[in-house]
C-alpha cells in the first residue's frame, strides 16, 4: 500500500445519506473510510462523534472538515466526500453541508510532514479559488482527487 | 509605517482549525492593510513562532484559540484580542475590528502617563516582563489601598481616642464599624497584589494558590512568628506562585484530564506547595530576623551617645518594609519602650511612620507628571494614611518603583527618626503620625511636627529628583 495521504479510494463522490444529517453521515463516511483504510469503522465515527461534540466542524461555503485520530491508523490519512443530498451540519454561516474533507490521524506520533500537508490543505481551504473549483468538480472522482492529491501527496 | 499585527491561533486537536483560522486572518489582515504574522500551535508542534522583536513592533495582538495558547506572557503589556478559531474562520475582519474596545492584556498598571495610549508599544516595550508583572498587581491593588487607608483614617481621626493601647476606637461607635471595614480593604491589598502578580504570568489559575498563600504568609499564627512577611511577601509569592502555576501549566496531561487542571488539580497543588514553602521554610527565618534586629536596638539604646544611630536605625526599619517583620520590630521596640517608662524610643517611631506616606504623597501632588495616573490619584489618600500614622499608604508606590520609592522613603524616615532623637520627642500612645502630638500624646508637638517636615522634605526631594532622572533617561 502506497504511503501517499490521499487515496483514489478515498475519495467518495455524490454519498448517499439518509436522513441527509450529520450523524448519519459520519457514520457512512465511517463505513466507506473504514474499509478503504482496512481499520475498524467504529473507531473512526466515534473519533469523528466526539470531536463535534467539542465544536462543529463545518465552517463555511458548504464545507465540513470533521477528523480525528484513529488508534490503529499509522499514518495520516484524507478522505474527500460529496453528497448525493447536502448534509444539515450546524455550520458556522448556517448552510447545509456539500464537500467533507475528513481528516485522520494515528493515535501514535504522526509523520510531521504528513501532518504539515494537512496544515497546508486547511489553509488551503480558506482560499476562495480553490474552494470554487473543488465546488464545480464535486461530481468528478479523478478531478477531485487530482486537485487534492497536488497538495497532500508529496 | 505599515500598522502591524502578530496573532496565536491553537484548535483541540490541532490539525485544522488551526491553519484555517491562521489563514483567515493573514487574508483579513492583509486586506486591510496590515502587516501580519500569526503563530499556529498545532499537532506538528508550533511554527511560524512569534519572536520578542515580532511582538514588540506589532500594534495589537489577536488570538484564535479554543484551548489555552502556550506563552501567553510574552503578550503582557500588549492589546489582546481573544477570540476563537470559528470567529476567525466565520468573519476575521469582525475579530481584528474588536481592538477598538479591546484593553491592554493584564498590563493595566503599565500606563504611565497620559501620552502612554499613542504609543502604548514603545513604552512596553522598553518595559521588562518582571516589571509589568508587578505593576499588574499593583494597580489592582490601589483601589484597596485608598478605600481601606481612608476608611482607616478617618474612623481613626474622627472618632478615635489616644490611650496606652494605642488609638482606640470605642466600640459599637459608627468609627468602630467603619474602623472595620477599613481593615478589610487593608486586609485585601496583600492577596490582592500578589494574584495579580501571579495572574499576570499565569493567567487565573493562579489566583487561587497565590491568593491563598499570600494571606498565609501573612497570618502570624500560622508561620508561627510576631509578624507576615509583609507586602514584599506578598510580592515574592505573586512571582514564584505565578511561574510555578505556569509549569504546571506546561504539564502533558491526558485530555481527559485538562478540564480539571485549572479548577481542581492546579489549585489544590499550588496551594499546598506554595504556602507549605512558605509554612515551613520562612517561618524560621523570619523569627530569627526579628529576634536579631530587637538584640540590636536593645544594645543600642542602652547607650545614649548612640541614641542618634537608633534613630537613623528605627527610621530605616519603619521604611523598610511597611507591615512586614523588620516595620513591625521597630514598632513593638517603640511600644516596648513605653511601658519600660522610657517612651523617646516611641518618640522617635512615631516621626518616623509617617514619613513614607507622606513623602510619596507630596512628591507625587507637587510632580504629577512623574508618576503615573494611578499613583497621582493614589496621593491624597496616602497623605491623609500619613496625618494618621498609617505606613502602609506608600506601599502601592514602593511596589510599583522599589529602587527610587524605597531609598527616599528610608533616608526621609532616618532623617525624621534623627531629629525626633536629637529633640528628645517622647510619644505614650502606640500610635504613630502627627494626629498622636495633635492628641497631645508628645512631650513637644511643635518639635514633633518639625522632626516629620523635615524629614518629608528630605525624602520627597529625593524621590522627585530620582524619578525626573528616570523619566529622562526613559525618553
Amino acid at each position: 500500500m502506497s504511503n501517499e495521504v490521499l487515496l483514489k479510494d478515498c475519495v467518495l463522490v455524490d454519498l448517499n445519506v439518509s436522513p441527509a444529517e450529520k450523524n448519519a453521515a459520519l457514520k457512512e463516511i465511517s463505513n466507506q473510510l473504514g474499509n478503504a483504510l482496512s481499520v475498524p469503522a467504529t473507531q473512526i465515527e466515534e473519533g469523528l462523534l466526539k470531536r463535534e461534540e467539542e465544536g462543529t466542524t463545518g465552517f463555511t461555503d458548504g464545507f465540513a472538515i470533521p477528523h480525528t485520530q484513529v488508534p490503529d491508523l499509522k499514518d495520516v490519512r484524507i478522505g474527500v466526500v460529496t453528497f448525493e443530498n447536502s448534509i444539515a451540519w450546524e455550520s458556522l454561516d448556517g448552510q447545509d453541508i456539500e464537500i467533507a474533507i475528513v481528516l485522520l490521524t494515528p493515535q501514535a506520533e504522526g509523520n510531521q510532514e504528513h501532518l504539515k500537508l494537512l496544515s497546508l490543505l486547511s489553509r488551503k481551504l480558506m482560499n476562495e479559488d480553490f474552494v470554487k473549483e473543488i465546488k464545480e468538480n464535486k461530481h468528478n472522482q479523478d478531478a477531485l482527487f487530482d486537485l487534492i492529491a497536488e497538495i497532500v501527496n508529496k | 509605517m505599515t500598522k502591524s499585527i502578530v496573532g496565536v491561533t491553537k484548535c483541540p486537536v490541532g490539525i485544522a482549525h488551526t491553519y484555517m483560522a491562521a489563514e483567515k486572518l493573514e487574508q483579513a489582515a492583509k486586506k486591510m492593510g496590515y502587516e501580519v504574522k500569526m503563530e499556529t500551535q498545532g499537532a506538528s508542534g508550533t511554527e511560524n513562532e512569534l519572536t520578542a522583536e515580532d511582538i514588540k513592533n506589532a500594534d495589537f495582538v489577536v488570538f484564535a484559540a479554543d484551548v489555552a495558547v502556550d506563552g501567553m506572557d510574552r503578550f503582557v503589556g500588549k492589546k489582546v484580542i481573544f477570540g476563537d478559531t470559528p470567529a476567525a474562520i466565520k468573519d476575521s475582519e469582525e475579530l481584528i475590528n474588536r481592538i477598538k474596545d479591546t484593553p491592554v492584556y493584564n498590563g493595566a498598571g503599565s500606563s504611565k502617563s497620559e501620552d502612554d495610549s499613542e504609543e502604548p508599544t514603545q513604552k512596553s516595550g522598553q518595559q521588562r516582563p518582571a516589571v509589568k508583572q508587578l505593576l499588574n498587581g499593583v494597580s489592582h491593588m490601589i483601589p484597596f489601598v485608598v478605600v481601606g487607608g481612608l476608611f482607616i483614617a478617618l474612623s481613626i481621626a474622627i472618632g478615635g481616642h489616644a490611650t496606652a493601647q494605642g488609638m482606640v476606637i470605642p466600640e459599637g461607635t459608627i468609627w468602630a464599624k467603619m474602623n472595620a471595614i477599613g481593615v478589610f480593604g487593608f486586609t485585601l491589598m496583600i492577596p490582592i497584589l500578589a494574584g495579580y502578580i501571579g495572574d499576570a504570568i499565569a493567567g487565573r489559575a493562579a489566583l487561587a494558590p497565590v491568593m491563598i498563600s499570600a494571606m498565609v504568609a501573612n497570618s502570624p499564627d500560622i508561620l508561627g512568628t510576631k509578624a507576615g512577611t509583609g507586602f514584599l511577601g506578598a510580592i515574592l509569592i505573586g512571582f514564584a506562585g505565578g511561574y510555578l502555576v505556569k509549569w504546571m501549566n506546561s504539564w502533558k496531561v491526558p485530555k481527559d484530564l485538562r478540564p480539571v487542571m485549572p479548577i481542581f488539580v492546579i489549585p489544590l497543588l499550588g496551594t499546598a506547595i506554595l504556602s507549605g514553602l512558605f509554612v515551613f521554610l520562612l517561618g524560621g527565618p523570619i523569627s530569627w530576623l526579628m529576634t536579631a534586629l530587637q538584640d540590636m536596638l536593645t544594645a543600642l539604646a542602652k547607650n545614649p551617645s548612640t541614641s542618634i544611630i537608633l534613630g537613623a536605625i528605627i527610621g530605616v526599619m519603619v521604611a523598610s518594609d511597611m507591615g512586614g517583620p523588620i516595620n513591625k520590630i521597630a514598632f513593638l521596640f517603640g511600644v516596648a519602650s513605653i511601658t519600660a517608662n522610657a517612651p523617646q524610643i516611641m518618640g522617635i517611631v512615631a516621626c518616623c511612620v509617617a514619613v513614607p506616606p507622606l513623602t510619596v504623597g507630596v512628591a507625587a501632588s507637587t510632580r504629577g507628571k512623574l508618576f503615573s495616573k494611578e499613583e497621582s490619584s493614589a496621593s491624597i489618600p496616602a497623605i491623609l494614611m500619613g496625618l494618621i500614622g498609617i505606613t502602609e499608604g506608600a506601599i502601592p508606590f514602593a511596589a510599583a518603583n522599589p529602587k527610587r520609592v524605597f531609598p527616599s522613603i528610608m533616608i526621609g524616615s532616618a532623617v525624621a527618626g534623627i531629629m525626633g532623637a536629637i529633640f528628645k520627642i517622647t510619644d505614650v500612645v502606640p500610635h504613630g503620625g502627627p494626629i498622636v502630638g495633635v492628641l497631645g500624646a508628645t512631650n513637644n508637638l511643635g518639635l514633633f511636627l518639625l522632626s516629620i517636615v523635615i524629614g518629608v522634605a528630605v525624602g520627597s526631594l529625593l524621590l522627585i529628583f530620582l524619578q525626573s532622572r528616570a523619566v529622562k533617561k526613559a525618553k
